[in-house]
């Protein structure tokens, strides 16, 4: 009993992490809502630990700008949450050996299909890894939890989002809340927290292709 | 005896006590599901920071917070992902290390100019397992979109993410402020902006939350706004630090980054604080007014307001705005004005020159037994019933102080009888000093240039009522030349002793 007691809380937080991966896995149409409810019941139902964070915000001043800050722009549709993989990050990390601590910190990985290419994004239907920061951890305690960004929320899987990324020399994209918008109802919507900023009041409630334009008209 | 223990690269002490009220403190919050304490104005009466969990004590105290040297001279793959980290990536490493240094120091000595108890401290005995990390790494979580980011962890150098509660319930000791430095490029690509990230991160190395955001930091506010109204501004709010034209370019800590803010991690000890408001010496839990400076902690009437908060200084239920004598030290508020004092302090008074207000500042300002202010001659700055030319003209060529001694035969003007001091009736308005117009010598009626007269029975100067000593002068003896005793307030002078030692 002792065993299982110290055990069960990890062998529950695997298998929501498995189960949320399994069923984020595809990309078919008519798997979309299905897939929203799965994901958002495991995310909803594990409680989240923010990590501060300051965003490069001022970037999305004006589109030219983020354009520039970015340099990969699409319209493109996430398929699915293959999993997540662990970055060692802080002292511990930057010194190895020093005897510092470091945080395994978890981070999701994504695989984003290309619907609409903008601007140096590869051609319509590629697929690009995408990670993002956070995923889901077994907190000390032994029970689930997920660590967030401060500011940014999880990719939905089957949802369909313009991107203002930037593709690493590894090739995978990685991009910033203040530059993604969802599509949700054929207009552009910025993530909570970021209509305020300048870039996302010019391109709120703009269609795919009101958006195309205007970032391939932008200096 | 308990044994102690060593925290940080400078040796402090922290005593086992501490651990056993960290401990149960810890408890506590564990116990109370570490919810954060937010939300704290309107009004912004929070007054609380630099109570990090890992330098609590039990009395205020200085302690020294030592710092990493700031690690961007180094590059490699830490985290095996095979992306080269440090300082620009190892691409220019020379040329990082002069962008960040400046900016880094300038950080370091701006949180350090603050009125706090803690301070950064860079030495050469650093302990890698504690202590402050400033890093800069090419970019953070290799995204160039994150500026920085703050890590926390507890005294078992677990990270504050992966206990239950996170940041807002996690007892932290300790922590790292990584910055990137391939994001700090365009429109952060200048040297305050630089500075603005490190101060940012610093602050939440020391407990703030952001700023200028509602509690789950779902919405972001204009700087000097939040869910709750207006609130000052601050270097946790993103939209104060972003550079123009959209931020406000804010590259400097606040005063209610000290002494004020909204939004703060979770603090079990969050009942303790010492911080110092109005920077007046006094932390604000022990201030009888932390609004405003006031070091002397004056209070006449002895409530819980100290004087430069007071509504009703002197206690006498009278509004100091209607009340002509508002602080209760017996100079009326016209005379305090216009002598050189202030008139709502109790504390402060216009200069004196007698017995315990000799030899020191009496008025609130560096000087000593100055003369009053120009002016000042038509005003009774000593509270003593009489104006300046009034009692310059009395105590003429006695060597008397006049306006600036309301006490004794030599500065009260009513106080006509002299006797020694402790003796009968010493520095008293009786029946004495209305005799002593009569007798031993009959001063009553007389007028300058006949045997008995002397200006100092003639308290009211160039009276024309018959001769220059009258009934006017006995009159002004009892009521003061002002015919407003000051000094007696509130009642008549007649029968009161001087209440200040000449």
């Amino acid at each position: 009993l002792a065993f299982l007691g110290r055990f069960l809380p990890i062998a529950i937080a695997t298998a929501a992490l498995l189960a949320f991966v399994a069923g984020c896995g595809s990309g078919d149409d008519s798997a979309e809502d299905a897939d929203d409810r799965r994901n958002s019941s495991v995310t909803s139902d594990v409680p989240v630990n923010e990590v501060p964070v300051r965003w490069a915000s001022a970037n999305a001043r004006d589109l030219s700008t983020l354009l520039r800050s970015t340099g990969t722009v699409f319209v493109g549709r996430v398929t699915a949450l293959n999993g997540q993989r662990t970055q060692q990050i802080g002292r511990g990390a930057v010194v190895p050996g020093n005897g510092g601590p470091s945080a395994s910190f978890p981070i999701s990985e994504y695989e984003i299909t290309v619907v609409r290419p903008l601007r140096g994004a590869p051609p319509e239907g590629s697929t690009l890894p995408l990670e993002q920061p956070g995923g889901l951890i077994t907190r000390t305690d032994g029970t689930p939890g997920r660590i967030a960004l401060a500011g940014d929320e999880p990719f939905g899987v089957g949802k369909t989002y313009l991107i203002f990324g930037s593709l690493r020399e590894d090739g995978v994209l990685t991009t910033a809340p203040f530059g993604r918008f969802t599509f949700d109802d054929g207009a552009a919507s910025p993530l909570e927290g970021w209509a305020h900023l300048p870039v996302a009041q010019h391109l709120t409630g703009r269609s795919i292709e009101d958006v195309a334009r205007e970032v391939q008209d932008a200096p | 005896m308990l044994p102690s223990q060593t925290f940080g690269g400078v040796g402090i002490r922290w005593p086992a006590r501490l651990l056993a009220l960290a401990a149960i403190a810890a408890a506590v919050a564990i116990l109370g599901g570490g919810s954060p304490d937010t939300e704290a104005h309107p009004g912004h009466p929070q007054k609380k920071l630099f109570l990090g969990h890992w330098y609590h004590t039990d009395v205020p105290q200085e302690v020294d917070l030592t710092t990493s040297t700031f690690f961007f001279g180094l590059s490699g793959d830490y985290d095996g992902d095979t992306i080269v980290d440090g300082c620009d990536g190892g691409v220019n490493q020379t040329s990082c290390v002069l962008k960040w240094q400046n900016p880094f120091q300038d950080a370091i000595n701006d949180w350090n100019a603050q009125p706090m108890d803690v301070d950064f401290i860079q030495t050469g005995n650093q302990n890698p397992a504690n202590d402050i990390w400033i890093i800069t790494m090419d970019e953070v979580f290799h995204n160039p979109g994150i500026l920085g980011v703050a890590m926390l962890y507890n005294s078992s150098g677990t990270w504050c993410g992966d206990v239950e509660g996170g940041y807002d319930a996690c007892i932290f000791r300790y922590g790292d402020a990584l910055h990137g430095d391939d994001s700090h490029s365009g429109p952060y690509g200048t040297a305050p902006v630089r500075r603005a990230t490190v101060l940012h991160e610093i602050g939440h190395l020391i407990n703030l939350r952001h700023e200028s955001v509602n509690p789950p930091e779902t919405q972001l506010y204009p700087c000097g706004l939040d869910d709750t109204g207006p609130i000052p501004v601050s270097i946790m709010s993103y939209d104060c630090i972003d550079p123009p034209p959209g931020g406000a370019g804010l590259s400097t800590v606040q005063d209610w980054d000290t002494c004020g803010v909204n939004h703060k991690y979770f603090d079990p000890l969050t009942a303790f604080s010492d911080c110092d408001s109005d920077v007046d010496g006094h932390v604000d839990q022990l201030d009888n007014c932390s609004t405003v400076p006031n070091p002397n902690q004056a209070n006449f009437d002895t409530d819980d307001t100290g004087d430069a908060c007071d509504p009703d200084i002197d206690g006498d239920t009278i509004l100091n705005a209607s009340d002509p004598e508002a602080d209760g030290d017996r100079v009326m508020n016209t005379d305090e004005t216009n002598c050189g004092s202030n008139p709502n302090d109790s504390s402060q008074r216009p200069e004196r020159v007698d017995g315990v207000f000799a030899g020191v500042s009496d008025d609130g300002d560096p000087q000593v037994d100055e003369v009053l202010p120009p002016g000042a001659d038509d005003y009774d700055c000593d509270g003593d019933g009489y104006i300046g030319t009034t009692e310059a003209a009395i105590f003429f060529g006695s060597g008397g102080n006049g306006n600036r001694d309301p006490c004794g035969n030599n500065g009260w003007p009513a106080d006509l009888f002299a006797s020694t001091p402790g003796g009968f009736q010493y520095n008293t308005l009786n029946v004495q000093d209305l005799g002593s117009f009569l007798t031993p010598v009959r001063h009553f009626q007389t007028s300058s240039g006949e045997p008995n007269f002397s200006p100092r029975w003639d308290l009211v100067p160039g009276s024309s009522f018959g001769e220059h000593i009258n009934v006017q002068d006995l009159a002004a003896m009892v009521a003061g030349s002002t015919g407003f005793p000051a000094m007696t307030l509130p009642g008549r002078a007649f029968g009161q002793m001087c209440p200040w030692a000449p």
